[in-house]
């Protein structure tokens, strides 16, 4: 089992070397978009920063076989500067060295010119996260409830119209129900605020502002958890070892609850904890049609602004994310299920 | 001994056996005697094995559409999904290309398209989906009784209700003026206009009535009245106080004055509101009246102009009137009464309907050569009328269809422009129809309405709705084949070549999609991939991100079948690996993984709407992403369809192409359905 631990973890990490290191190339090849920022003194500074972490070259006069030529900017002091651009594998050098020595994943080049990239990340994360956590907090007992209450009246009504229900509502796309929340929030006449309030807002409005996003993200998951749940509880509660439980002399409530419960957890707990390792990526779709200030939504700006070492970070963060989540529901069938040796021989 | 299934049958039916009898019923006792004669042998020495069966024999597809027709969600969801996809064949191609689908007017039809009709399938007055709106607090119009800027005809269910606001405007009646501070440091000053005092002769008296009220965000504050004259000398009539009702003797309040050569005082009244420690002062003046016991009928009608009992004419006052109160500080109206009503607006009506349209003598000869009416105009028949006999004549309508019903009325006189060689200067109000006006034959209806653009929104989401199916088709077409060729080798093979693989896929597998189609969009911005280079940036991050659950299917589909005793067979007899994979193995599992892989059509639908939301590209495509993108800014108002319409399309698309997925996967793999059953 450590074994299996210790090299999974490590391929993780090769893995993401890997697929962190061809997307900086693959960025990288493209042409440098320009700066936007007009003021020289911030745009040599920038430039300098650069030269510094190892990505250009800085000359007083024209060069020839350095790479390409970024810009060529005179500064406050009247001296006109030449940046030349390192070619892709020297930065990508550079930019690893950053990383592993420095912890320094990058500059911002337009979206806020001069700023580390991590601290923008790190600025965005708390709303990203607490918007996820809430929801989470919500989804996830709730699914399990409904899951569990639909499992026990099977093929009653209720059932099966919560069934239908949650098929409709795991397969309606995110953004269409985002913008009927939204779309609610607009004719409520200012009970929900139709957008996320700004940080000058009253506290009730705040508070306010989290039920839409919470809504949106809880929704489609309680209706997965739900379904998912008593798929497994339907499972468990037809098996034989339920009916020893029950010829044992055990009421029906202490089978489901000691037996038929726990067991169809197993494959469920792996899913909450995956969902909590991806709170931190959030929704692109509701930050951007909500307008939160989180992550996801730092992403587009990032694109849209052609802050390409911004767009790397946020990039490398969500494929950290991920690659960090699928090990954990890896790992976790493992120690919470004894039964599965994950990576055994046969 | 071989036993038929009738002895078995009886022997278990019978509770108990006793000497050969049978007891049929326990209760009863009752009984048969049946002997050992009365059986046979069914099958003693006849062979069964090459007779035909019985039963009709059924195939695997067969058996699946059978347990696929019997889930209802599965049909009604392939249903839904195959009526989409006919209409978005069908509807591009027989929707007329009316007027504008493109832009605006001069385009295809030569039609001009409004913007934003409401959608229309029923007949105005259904209530639903018939192309009305309801308008509520429009402005009514008591002297034309319509709601302002609306026509006769075009509303109904109008319900009218009193309401009053702190505006002045012409529709408006009665209230009050307010004056007040515009700021802390100055008092508010309300001025009338000058007026010629003859203080000799006559005697004045100047009335003032507040009312004992305070306008929201101002306090109620104490005003003097004075007389200002145009050297800006003032004369105190009252002093700061808050009475309701003032009436000032002016000539017997006024001191020594400076009065010109005929005995004239110039000067106007000046009220002043007081600045309070608390806030911006104000008063609220219900009426101002001076008077006089002149006999001179123009002193006494100047001064009743210059006198105001309501507040909202005394602000509305236009400049060309002599009447006009001025401020230096602030004057506002209060409480002024207006009529506002709630309609059902028919849109279409108003647009298409028939209306009065004055028209130019220009234009009128424009429509002469359009053979619309003709023009009888000569020296003796020219003046202008309303005499529709005469108009009749003067202006026959010669189309009983076309664009003009009829001349009502000739406005101004008809001269003759020697220069020119016509007749001009006067214009017709004629009766028109609204439909012939913008370039229609008979009047439009569009079921889905017009966006922003002015297009037809039906044709639209379809044509759109139908490339979206061509890409997720196409896509899915291309994905579903490298998928299955890697899976194949890589299943097929297993050892090192399966662990290869399975790195490489776990690799690319570990980019979010995001990444990749973001990527693959700043190349195609980059090197610019044709006209279309963000569809083609999307469908290479498709291509990139979607064969990999194909491969991972089939993968497993190999384990398993590879293994199988026909596959043996056919290996022994020489064939290579090539035709064991793709003659033998690949057949036998394609259902499959097909049918797994239809989710992919929705999901590539999906992808590409979520890029075209989060603003990654796509936009001016006709795909059906990009038109929910277009529609999500109507979250508020009367465009509200706009948004409704193509997320309840793409609600119903997504949720019946799972529920048919779902159902095709269970159909022809039942033991896949396990505890949900």
């Amino acid at each position: 089992m450590v074994r299996y631990i210790i090299k999974r973890v490590l391929f993780v990490f090769l893995t993401c070397f890997i697929v962190l290191s061809l997307t900086y190339i693959l960025i990288n090849m493209l042409e440098m978009p320009s700066i936007v920022s007009t003021n020289p003194g911030q745009i040599i500074a920038y430039y300098n920063k650069q030269c510094e972490l190892g990505f250009m070259l800085r000359f007083t006069e024209p060069q020839s076989g350095y790479g390409e030529l970024v810009r060529q900017i005179t500064g406050g002091t009247g001296t006109t500067y030449y940046y030349y651009v390192k070619p892709v594998l020297d930065r990508y050098l550079a930019w690893l060295s950053n990383i592993f020595l420095r912890w320094d994943w990058g500059t911002s080049s337009n979206y806020a010119m001069g700023r580390t990239t991590i601290s923008i990340i790190m600025e965005r994360l708390p709303v990203t996260i607490s918007i996820n956590i809430i929801s989470v907090i919500f989804s996830v007992p709730l699914g399990i409830g409904f899951g569990v209450i639909c499992a026990l009246k099977k093929n009653s009504v209720f059932d099966n119209v919560s069934q239908v229900l949650m098929i409709a509502l795991i397969a309606i796309p995110g953004f269409v129900l985002i913008s009927y929340l939204i779309l609610f929030a607009y004719n409520s006449n200012g009970a929900l605020p139709p957008f996320w309030p700004s940080d000058s807002a009253p506290l009730a409005t705040k508070i306010s502002g989290y039920i839409i996003p919470v809504l949106a993200l809880s929704i489609g998951s309680i209706a997965g958890y739900g379904r998912f749940v008593r798929a497994e509880l339907c499972e468990v509660l037809s098996s034989e070892y339920l009916l020893l439980a029950r010829t044992k002399g055990l009421t029906r409530g202490q089978a489901i609850l000691r037996h038929a419960f726990r067991n169809s957890m197993v494959p469920v707990l792996p899913s909450v904890v995956a969902e909590f390792i991806s709170i931190l990526g959030g929704s692109m779709i509701l930050e951007s049609l909500y307008q939160i200030p989180g992550v996801g939504r730092l992403y587009i700006a990032a694109f849209q602004q052609n802050d390409y070492n911004l767009l790397m970070t946020d990039m490398a963060f969500y494929t950290i994310i991920g690659l960090l989540a699928s090990i954990i529901v890896d790992l976790s069938y493992g120690f919470i299920d004894p039964r599965i040796r994950m990576g055994a021989k046969k | 001994m071989d036993l038929s299934i009738h002895e078995l049958e009886w022997g278990q039916r019978s509770s108990m056996v006793k000497e050969g009898k049978f007891i049929i019923n326990s209760e009863t006792g009752e009984e048969i005697d049946i002997k050992q004669e009365d059986f046979k042998f069914v099958q003693q020495d006849s062979k069964i094995h090459d007779v035909k069966f019985g039963t009709k024999a059924t195939t695997f597809f067969r058996d699946s559409m059978r347990r696929f027709v019997k889930s209802k969600s599965a049909l009604v969801g392939a249903i839904i999904v195959g009526l989409l996809a006919v209409l978005s064949i069908i509807v591009p191609e027989l929707t007329p290309d009316v007027g504008a689908y493109d832009v605006e007017r001069a385009n295809i039809g030569g039609q001009t398209v409004e913007k934003d009709i409401q959608p229309k399938l029923f007949p105005a007055g259904t209530g639903f989906w018939d192309g009305t709106v309801r308008k509520t607090h429009v402005l009514y119009n008591e002297d034309t009784n319509l709601p302002n800027g609306y026509r006769e005809g075009v509303f109904t269910d109008l319900i009218t209700y009193e309401e009053e606001v702190n505006s002045a405007n012409a529709l408006g009646k009665n209230g009050y003026v307010s004056v007040y501070c515009a700021d802390t440091n100055s008092v508010g000053t309300f001025l009338s206009p000058y007026i010629d005092f003859d203080l000799n002769n006559v005697d004045y008296d100047l009335t003032i009535t507040t009312i004992d009220e305070a306008m929201e965000g101002y306090i109620k504050s104490t005003y003097r009245v004075l007389l200002q004259d145009s050297e800006r000398n003032t004369y105190v009539l009252s002093d700061y106080g808050n009475s309701l009702k003032q009436e000032l003797d002016i000539n017997s309040l006024l001191g020594t004055v400076n009065t010109n050569s005929n005995g004239i005082f110039t000067a106007r009244i000046r009220i002043e509101v007081l600045n309070q420690s608390t806030g911006l002062g104000s008063i609220i003046l219900d009426d101002v009246i001076i008077s006089s016991n002149s006999t001179d009928e123009e002193e006494i009608e100047t001064l009743a102009g210059i006198s105001f009992t309501e507040g909202n004419e005394v602000l509305l006052r236009e400049s060309e009137s002599p009447y006009v109160w001025t401020s230096t500080s602030g004057r506002g109206a209060y409480r002024v009464e207006y009529t506002y009503c709630d309609f059902t607006y028919d849109q279409y009506e108003d647009i298409y309907g028939n209306y009065e349209m004055t028209i130019s003598s220009l234009d009128a000869v424009v429509y002469e050569t359009q053979g619309q009416i003709s023009i009888n105009l000569d020296a003796d028949n020219r003046l202008a009328t309303t005499d529709k006999e005469v108009l009749k004549e003067r202006f026959p309508v010669l189309k009983s269809d076309g664009l003009i019903i009829e001349v009502i009325e000739q406005v101004g006189d008809a001269e003759y422009n020697f220069s020119r060689n016509r007749w001009g200067n006067y214009s017709l109000v004629c009766m028109v129809r609204g439909y012939k006006y913008l370039g229609y034959d008979s009047k439009p209806m569009f079921i889905f309405g017009t966006n922003d653009n002015r297009r037809d929104y039906c044709k639209l989401i379809f044509t759109s709705l139908r490339f979206s199916f061509l890409l997720a088709i196409g896509v899915s077409a291309v994905n579903i084949i490298i998928g299955l060729v890697w899976g194949s080798i890589s299943g097929y093979f297993g050892g090192w070549t399966d662990i290869i693989m399975e790195r490489l896929v776990e690799i690319i597998g570990s980019l979010p999609t995001t990444v990749i189609i973001t990527l693959c969009i700043m190349y195609g911005n980059q090197y610019g991939w044709g006209d279309s280079s963000d569809v083609v940036a999307l469908m290479l991050a498709l291509f990139l991100t979607g064969w990999m659950s194909v491969a991972g299917r089939t993968r497993t589909q190999f384990y398993r079948f590879k293994g199988r005793e026909y596959v043996l067979a056919s290996r022994t007899l020489g064939t290579k690996d090539a035709g064991l994979i793709f003659r033998h193995i690949l057949p036998n599992s394609m259902g499959t993984i097909i049918t797994g892989s239809i989710l992919m059509i929705p999901s590539v639908i999906y992808t590409e709407a979520s890029i075209a939301y989060l603003g990654l590209g796509l936009q001016n495509q006709n795909m059906f992403g990009v038109i929910l993108t277009e529609a999500n800014s109507h979250y508020m108002g009367e465009t509200t369809y706009l948004l409704i319409i193509p997320t309840v399309l793409m609600a119903a698309l997504l949720v019946s192409f799972n529920l048919f997925g779902n159902g095709l996967r269970d159909a022809f793999n039942p033991q896949l359905k396990g505890g949900e059953q």
